[in-house]
């Protein structure tokens, strides 16, 4: 049940009604209702792996409770912690990477002469199967380190756990975050419940208008990069980075819209990273949710123990964070190289000091200056240059795609992008982009709750228009697959 | 505050229904190639078929042929393609939906390929799978409603809104799709048709001749008699399409003459190679604009001159 699909407007409707006017008496009862509605959301969209979502959620719930109650016990601890981090990674490893390392294996036999042959093992990935279990990790993690008591109501754990805006594709929510919220009474706020709507209205835009229009133009020229000039090979890269950001930017609106009318907020997931001027500030704007993750319980455990080698010790533990980053959106050698790439760009910002340096482009004013647009193009070719090994089916494809890039045929004019299509699709960016611009200092993408009605109104009947006119269907999202 | 909210979001909602119905009204023939199929009234002569006759069979030119007999007018082509009418239960009843029940004297062209009789190896249509399920029109309950809401809501991925600015495809509201896209190229339209001909020789391995449809040919046509008269037309292709055809379905003109003969009615084949005519077609299967105008003449001179030889007509 897609969010941009009359199923899901039929599913909405109803379970709001009933939220807010029949399960308004008490937290428990709102629980209860997110919680069948969650669970029926989730079965709808894959009912084969329901069985193992309310499993990991008992498992996690139970596990939780064991390290708080052992806090005078060490062993104990660890032990539950351990218990817990095995359960988690190994479920990942299980659904996610077996066959990666299994095909890595023999593969490497096969280096050394072995000449064995296999079956890639016919393995289902749950959906959602990364989101959740990072929350679960992070959870574990967090009461271990005694940063947040344990969910001792099941109710409002599962709640925390399966809350169904955010269990397909996140934002990877944390229980310091999330879990106060459902602890207490949902009261009606007519502000939060406009502003969802509104984060729905552009995450729909982003996602059937601009995602969709750019995903045709990035299929075209992916599809048959072989027999395209390079000046179309970079179009092509153009317009597939700018489609996974309003894929998945325009799908965490939706979800922290969505979250928003039942009075719940979850993080942001996206705060406009194109806006950036170096790759440390983009990575602060990029899927917060993942970022921040990787940040704790990764990146900051990694330099502690580094830490004596400095500066190198903060790349090493840069680099292997990004590494998992990108291993964590799929098992392949492209996510690898992905992430790779993105640790690599660091190193220029460590050695100058320079990493911690948060700059909001343009603040206070219209326009950037000269060397901020200068900054923000360098690095968005960058990006550009990471989003072909994101697309691409294997790193072979991926390095082919950027050689052909730089040959002679730069000069060629891009025949295959000179069209209706493309000339359109350039206009609903440079509108996406423009509203972007205008809000990148607000707390998300269509804040205008301080515009006169007149205009606020205005704006939303042209968007709908856009999205009636220019919108595509669409089918899925691209991290559902991951 | 509530009470604000729905205010509010029912006003949002007007305006955005406005707008729908605005560009459903004004342009449903230009967004959608099947909307105005589900506005028109209740038909009394219908076309029925796949996109050949949707495209080749123009129901303007009938009515005139038709004008000073004793025919219930207006035509209606209520053809749409083959994914999504083949001749079978469903769409029987989707024809029975759109047919005015009032008819007594109406005309019936039934456009037949043999595509139209195949049905995917996997689904056993006796087992009621059918691959035409949850498509329009068998998706619609209502199929004579103006605005159609529901062909709105069930069908929106059909709808291509960026063809109210374009107008290059017209679905008229008498059914006919006008197709004024054609590129200006030969190589084009060489390169579709050797596209639709590997699509074809693939759907020989991927269907099967199916009983039930062909039953479904005989209920068809005794249910439309009741209402007037029924023909089964055999549209004009390619002959290299026409032998696609034959290797997927070898007896077709065979199972044609015995169905239309057992109910009293001609089988007008135009592949038939002794009187064959030669249409232009732009993809070795679709008749053009042009040339559909003058097959739908000429069929309806076949018409007329079998109603005149059985003395149907003076």
């Amino acid at each position: 049940m897609l969010f941009n699909s009359f199923n899901f407007v039929a599913f909405i409707i109803p379970v709001l009604f009933l939220y807010w006017f029949v399960f308004k008496k008490s937290a428990v009862y709102q629980n209860i209702w997110l919680l069948v509605a969650s669970l029926f959301f989730y079965a709808w969209a894959d009912w084969r792996f329901l069985v193992l979502l309310i499993t990991s959620t008992l498992i996690n719930y139970y596990l939780g409770l064991k390290i708080y109650q052992s806090e005078d016990d060490d062993r104990r601890r660890n032990t539950f912690l351990y218990v817990g981090l095995i359960f988690n990674v190994g479920l990942l490893l299980y659904f996610k990477y077996v066959n990666f390392f299994y095909e890595g294996f023999y593969d490497l036999l096969n280096l050394f002469g072995a000449d064995l042959s296999y079956n890639t093992l016919q393995i289902l990935l749950p959906l959602g199967i990364s989101f959740f279990t990072f929350q679960t990790l992070g959870y574990l993690i967090d009461v271990y380190n005694e940063e947040i008591e344990p969910g001792k109501d099941l109710l409002e754990f599962s709640v925390f756990v399966t809350f169904f805006p955010k269990i397909l594709s996140g934002p990877i929510e944390r229980a310091s975050g999330l879990m106060p919220q459902i602890q207490k009474k949902r009261r009606f706020e007519y502000d939060v419940f406009v502003d969802g709507l509104r984060q729905i209205l552009w995450g729909l835009f982003a996602k059937i208008v601009v995602a969709e229009n750019c995903a045709v133009l990035a299929d075209l020229v992916f599809e048959d990069y072989q027999n395209q000039p390079a000046s179309t090979l970079i179009l092509g890269t153009f317009f597939y980075a700018i489609q996974l950001y309003a894929d998945f930017s325009g799908y965490s609106n939706m979800a922290i819209g969505v979250g928003k009318l039942f009075g719940i907020k979850l993080m942001r997931n996206f705060a406009t990273p194109f806006f950036s001027t170096n790759i440390a500030d983009f990575w602060r704007k990029w899927h917060m949710s993942l970022t921040t993750w990787m940040m704790d319980y990764v990146f900051t455990p990694l330099s502690f123990v580094l830490r004596r080698r400095q500066k190198q010790g903060l790349m090493i533990s840069i680099v292997i964070t990004f590494i998992l980053v990108g291993f964590w959106h799929g098992a392949n050698w492209t996510f690898i190289a992905y992430g790779f790439l993105h640790g690599m760009y660091f190193i220029p910002l460590v050695y100058s000091g320079k990493m911690n340096t948060e700059h909001i482009v343009a603040k206070g004013k219209w326009l950037p200056t000269l060397k901020e647009i200068s900054k923000m193009l360098f690095l968005f070719v960058l990006i550009m240059i990471t989003d072909v090994f994101f697309r691409a089916a294997n790193v072979s494809e991926a390095f082919d795609y950027l050689g052909r890039i730089l040959s002679s045929t730069i000069i060629d004019f891009p025949i295959a992008l000179i069209n209706g299509t493309a000339l359109t699709t350039l206009l609903l960016i440079l509108i996406f982009v423009s509203v972007e611009w205008i809000n990148r200092e607000k707390t998300h993408d269509l804040e205008i709750s301080k515009y006169p009605a007149v205009l606020r109104w205005g704006f939303y009947t042209i968007i709908f228009v856009l999205i009636l006119f220019f919108g595509r269907s669409a089918e899925t999202f691209i991290y559902f697959q991951f | 505050m509530i009470k604000e909210l729905f205010i509010k979001l029912g006003l949002f909602c007007f305006i955005c229904l406005g707008i729908v119905t605005f560009v459903l009204v004004n342009y449903g023939g230009n967004v959608d190639f099947f909307y105005e199929k589900f506005t028109a009234p209740k038909a009394k002569s219908m076309i029925i078929g796949d996109s050949r006759s949707m495209q080749g069979i123009q129901p303007g030119v009938m009515n005139k042929s038709f004008l000073d007999l004793d025919i219930e007018l207006p035509m209606f082509n209520y053809s749409f393609t083959i994914a999504q009418a083949p001749i079978g239960p469903l769409y029987n009843k989707s024809i029975e939906k759109k047919l005015d029940p009032e008819t007594k004297n109406g005309v019936f062209i039934i456009s037949v390929t043999p595509w139209m009789f195949g049905s995917d190896k996997n689904k056993n249509n006796l087992a009621g799978e059918f691959r035409e399920d949850h498509q329009p029109p068998h998706n619609m309950r209502f199929v004579s409603a103006n605005p159609n809401y529901e062909y709105f809501i069930k069908n929106l991925n059909f709808f291509h809104f960026k063809g109210a600015f374009r107008k290059s495809s017209i679905m008229h509201k008498d059914g006919w799709l006008e197709e004024n896209n054609l590129p200006k190229e030969q190589v084009v339209f060489d390169e579709w048709k050797s596209g639709q001909a590997r699509s074809l020789n693939r759907k020989i391995n991927e269907y099967k001749v199916s009983e039930l449809r062909l039953k479904s040919l005989d209920t068809l046509i005794k249910k439309l008699n009741k209402h007037g008269k029924a023909y089964v037309v055999r549209m004009p292709i390619d002959q290299d399409f026409v032998d696609i055809e034959n290797l997927f379905y070898k007896d077709f003109d065979v199972d044609m003459e015995s169905v239309t003969k057992d109910n009293n009615i001609p089988y007008i084949n135009f592949n038939n190679i002794r009187d064959r005519i030669n249409f232009k077609t732009y993809d070795g299967h679709h008749l053009d604009k042009n040339s559909g105008q003058h097959f739908t003449k000429v069929l309806c001179d076949s018409i007329l001159k079998y109603n005149k030889n059985t003395k149907l007509i003076e």
